[in-house]
């Protein structure tokens, strides 16, 4: 263990560390060309696609934005829109809170968007510094297979939770998988 | 230690963090906090999670605090926060994984940054927020303003701590209903002993005082009233409105609620090593079960143990300790007790153990073999192994001059063992090397076995018409008829054993002569030699096959072997032939039965025909019955004609047809006549019907006519007869014979009564 004495004291400064959104945004477009993924920029730095790994996976509409003014880089994929006007039930919200409990790479949440809400899954990228590139492509492959997989695995539970069925459907879920 | 948790321990503590193993996890403290972050890293899946207590305690998952949780997982990169009811604590994480990289120190200084930021931006909100103290729009505008003021570096202001329920506010208080000095209200919601509600239920019942907020950037309509969302534990047990919401423990009755106590580390170990130190009471739980009777029993279990061991120790001992006092006493006890003298094959064991593997190691084995036949096969395998490329010669060393008999004899089958016996012309070798070493004995062992090696699997031919030069005794004898078989080869194999005869005698002789029948390349007379020479018993046995394969091959040397001098031996030979039926000893016999000096012969000879039933045998056995010469020997004639009645009656009479036939001499003719008379068969009286008639001269017509004539007085034959009346008629009328005419007009007329 070192010396107390001789080490500094820990600094937290996000900012500094996360880069500037510019570079990693540019990474991130040349990374997705490597992986030949056809994007579609939406304004403000935020790209869309629809990506599958496989014909044996449903795709999955993700989203890379920059929530912050920093390289952290958020991959947003759509599990499923409530209906316009409908409010994500009790046990959803339950529901999502268990997914963000027991899956740490992952965070669950409902998005309110133009016209109503969406429940999305998301992963967060953390730029690497080091490297030429900040982001490199198998990790954004990575991470979007990921989000078609939770969208495979909890898209359908998490549906069945808002119509009505308890929070407990989705523990099966990841119960089953486990 | 891992080589990615390495890494990151390394580089976090590079960074000023302190880091320690916790759990199957990690801690880090050292934060300007003071509240310890908890990181995992799976090294399988390559994803370091961080973890760490932002709001702490939260007793009720409401669905404010669900929408401001929301606002903060979408808005907040790198870091999401969930409810843990279990902690009753909010906590915030953060996430590094990569497939193809390692965390560079940038990734892992985010992790831990993250959650320091968050627990200064958002912990608080989020507080308020939980306590109903606010409402999640709150968070929007406090982190609206916290990206206004361009907050980059966090942690440079005053220490921020979790935080915590005691820290509600004031106007909290109010709606509670809490006068200053009363008892402090917790999170865990009003105290039992004045039965008070639960804040959680106060404050529905306040909530309408609570103005209707607006609607939130994205809701349409705006959220739902503050009173109309019914707060939810994720047990979904609707609590009874007397009860606290907590469902841990609760104080007791009049025990005042202070601040939550938590268990800290420290004082779980001082409670731990407190217990440790405790004196245990010893009591003894068997003093009530134990009696005289077991006590006593135990005494004498006791001495009798050492009783025993003492006998022992005494017995063995004895005379070494007490110089023979007590031989008597344990006189015939000692025997059972010797001395451990070492056993010597135990010791002979471990002397060859010990031996250097080589020659002498194998001698020894070959010689003496150890009981144990895997130390035995131990020794002898290393011994070969340490021999090498000499091994072989080694053995052939030892086969050839070890004066030891079991040594050649186990040299010989390791020799053969290791394969050297198929070697090509391996085992001719090591046989001509006994031979010039010194010539087996009779029934020597070694030689035996290359020998029956040899006669297994031959050699070449020219290998063993080399080897003839130097083999003596049972070796050249066996060589000898090794080179005594027909086939391919033959010729050559007879040339060499031709060219042997004149060097050998005696026996020797005739076992090349023997050989060189069996070649089916020797002389016409070898068979009639061989058959002179060992006579009448050989021919029974080993002779006899060489005999009927001589018929096949050889019948010179049968017709040979026939005219050998002595009667008895001519005789087993015409038995021999005559046993095995073949069609190819007739002409043999016949000829013997023609011209062979002894009467017996040549009455066994026919008698021999008969039974072989031979219709190749009926024209000789017809020759001799109408042979003038024999026609004083009625017992002669009687076996002919019995043997020539034993051949199928059918097949006589086609026989003797053939010899009616114009083309053949008359005095043949007249013998198949009078062989058809002899026979006194229907097949015999039809064919001198059909063609004995009609046979050109007038001679044998008569003849004929007189066999038919005295035929027709055997009763068996008269229907037969009568079958010729036309031809009877026939020669009656037209015949250019006088004579033959009245003797069919006369047979013709005994048939019908009156004249053709």
């Amino acid at each position: 263990m070192p010396d107390p004495a001789q080490q500094d004291v820990f600094v937290a400064d996000v900012a500094k560390h996360a880069g500037e959104a510019l570079r990693v945004y540019n990474d991130l477009r040349g990374a997705l060309r490597e992986l030949d993924v056809r994007t579609q920029e939406v304004g403000n730095r935020e790209l869309t696609t629809d990506f599958t790994p496989s014909p044996s996976y449903e795709p999955i509409t993700v989203r890379f934005l920059f929530p912050e003014a920093h390289g952290l880089v958020a991959a947003e994929g759509l599990l499923f829109a409530l209906p316009p006007g409908e409010e994500p039930t009790e046990d959803l919200r339950i529901g999502l809170n268990y997914l963000n409990q027991e899956l740490g790479t992952f965070s669950f949440y409902v998005a309110p968007v133009e016209g109503g809400s969406e429940v999305v899954v998301r992963q967060d990228l953390l730029p690497n510094l080091n490297q030429r590139s900040s982001l490199h492509p198998r990790e954004i492959k990575h991470a979007m297979t990921g989000l078609c997989a939770q969208k495979a695995i909890f898209a359908g539970p998490l549906q069945r939770v808002q119509e009505g069925h308890s929070w407990r459907f989705v523990k099966e879920a990841l119960k089953a998988i486990r | 230690m891992k080589s990615l948790e390495s890494a990151v321990i390394s580089e976090l503590e590079r960074q000023g963090l302190f880091v320690e193993h916790d759990r199957g996890g990690l801690q880090l403290s050292g934060l300007p906090d003071g509240d310890p972050i908890s990181i995992w890293v799976d090294e399988t899946e390559r994803v370091i999670r961080a973890e760490s207590t932002i709001c702490y305690p939260i007793d009720d998952f409401s669905p404010e605090l669900c929408r401001a949780m929301d606002y903060v997982n979408r808005t907040r990169a790198g870091v999401g926060v969930s409810y843990r009811e279990a902690n009753r604590s909010l906590v915030a994480s953060t996430a590094w994984t990569s497939p193809n990289r390692d965390p560079a120190p940038n990734q892992l200084h985010l992790l831990v940054g993250l959650l320091v930021q968050m627990k200064e931006r958002d912990a608080p909100g989020l507080m308020r927020v939980a306590e109903g103290d606010a409402g999640w729009e709150e968070l929007v505008d406090e982190g609206a303003s916290a990206t206004a003021s361009g907050l980059s570096s966090i942690g440079e202001g005053p220490a921020t701590k979790i935080i915590r329920g005691n820290d509600a506010t004031e106007r909290f208080r109010e709606l509670m209903g809490i006068a200053d000095g009363e008892g402090e209200l917790t999170s865990r919601g009003g105290t039992p002993a004045d039965e008070r509600p639960s804040a959680k239920w106060r404050r529905d019942s306040v909530a309408s005082e609570v103005a209707h907020r607006g609607a939130g950037a994205g809701y349409e309509g705006g959220g739902p009233a503050f009173d109309e969302i019914p707060t939810r534990k994720l047990d979904a047990a609707p609590p009874s409105s007397d009860a606290s919401t907590r469902r841990f423990d609760e104080p007791a009755a009049g025990e005042e609620h202070g601040e939550p106590k938590r268990l800290s580390r420290q004082a779980l170990q001082i409670a731990v090593s407190q217990t440790e130190n405790v004196e245990l009471k010893h009591y003894d739980y068997t003093a009530s079960r134990r009696s005289l009777g077991r006590r006593l029993l135990k005494f004498f279990g006791v001495v009798g143990a050492i009783g025993l061991v003492f006998f022992i120790f005494a017995s063995y001992y004895q005379n070494t300790l007490t110089g023979g006092a007590f031989q008597g006493l344990f006189g015939d006890f000692g025997d059972w007790f010797e001395s451990a003298t070492t056993d010597p094959a135990e010791e002979e064991a471990k002397r060859r153990d010990a031996m250097a593997a080589g020659l002498d190691l194998l001698i020894l084995e070959l010689d003496d073999p150890l009981p144990d036949a895997a130390a035995h096969e131990r020794h002898v395998a290393r011994s070969l192994e340490a021999l090498g490329d000499e091994a072989r010669a080694k053995l052939q060393d030892l086969v050839a001059r070890s004066a030891s008999a079991e040594v050649r004899r186990g040299a010989f089958s390791l020799w053969r063992a290791e394969g050297y016996s198929r070697r090509p012309g391996a085992r001719l070798a090591l046989l001509e090397r006994l031979h010039a070493e010194t010539p087996p004995a009779e029934g020597d062992p070694v030689a035996r076995g290359l020998l029956s090696s040899l006669r297994e699997q031959p050699p070449e031919d020219p290998e063993l018409i080399e080897a003839l030069g130097w083999a003596e005794g049972p070796t050249w004898r066996t060589f000898v008829k090794l080179l005594g078989r027909p086939g391919d080869g033959a010729e050559a194999r007879a040339e060499a054993l031709t060219a042997w005869r004149p060097k050998v005698e005696g026996e020797e002789a005739l076992l090349v002569l023997e050989a060189l029948v069996r070649t089916e390349h020797g002389p016409a007379a070898g068979l009639r030699q061989l058959i002179a020479a060992r006579g009448v018993e050989w021919l029974g046995g080993a002779g006899e096959a060489l005999a009927l394969r001589a018929l096949e091959s050889r019948p010179d040397a049968v017709a040979e072997a026939l005219e050998v001098e002595d009667d008895e031996v001519r005789l087993a030979l015409v038995e021999l032939l005559a046993d095995e039926g073949e069609a190819a000893a007739v002409p043999h016999l016949a000829e013997v039965v023609r011209g062979d000096p002894s009467r017996r012969v040549r009455m066994r000879t026919v008698r021999a025909l008969g039974n072989m039933r031979a219709p190749g045998a009926t024209w000789p056995l017809a020759v001799e019955l109408t042979r003038e010469a024999n026609a004083e020997d009625s017992q002669l004639l009687d076996e002919l004609l019995i043997a020539l009645r034993k051949i199928p009656g059918e097949q006589t009479a086609a026989e003797l047809r053939e010899h009616l036939s114009a083309e053949t001499p008359p005095k043949q003719r007249y013998f198949a006549v009078k062989t058809l008379e002899q026979l006194e068969t229907a097949d015999a009286v039809l064919v001198l019907i059909q063609d004995g008639l009609d046979d050109a001269d007038e001679r044998l017509r008569r003849a004929a006519l007189a066999a038919l004539s005295r035929l027709q007085g055997v009763a068996t034959l008269k229907s037969t007869i009568d079958q010729g009346l036309s031809e009877f008629r026939r020669i009656a009328r037209n015949d250019e014979s006088e004579q033959v005419r009245a003797m069919a007009g006369r047979i013709y007329k005994r048939i019908t009564g009156h004249d053709p």
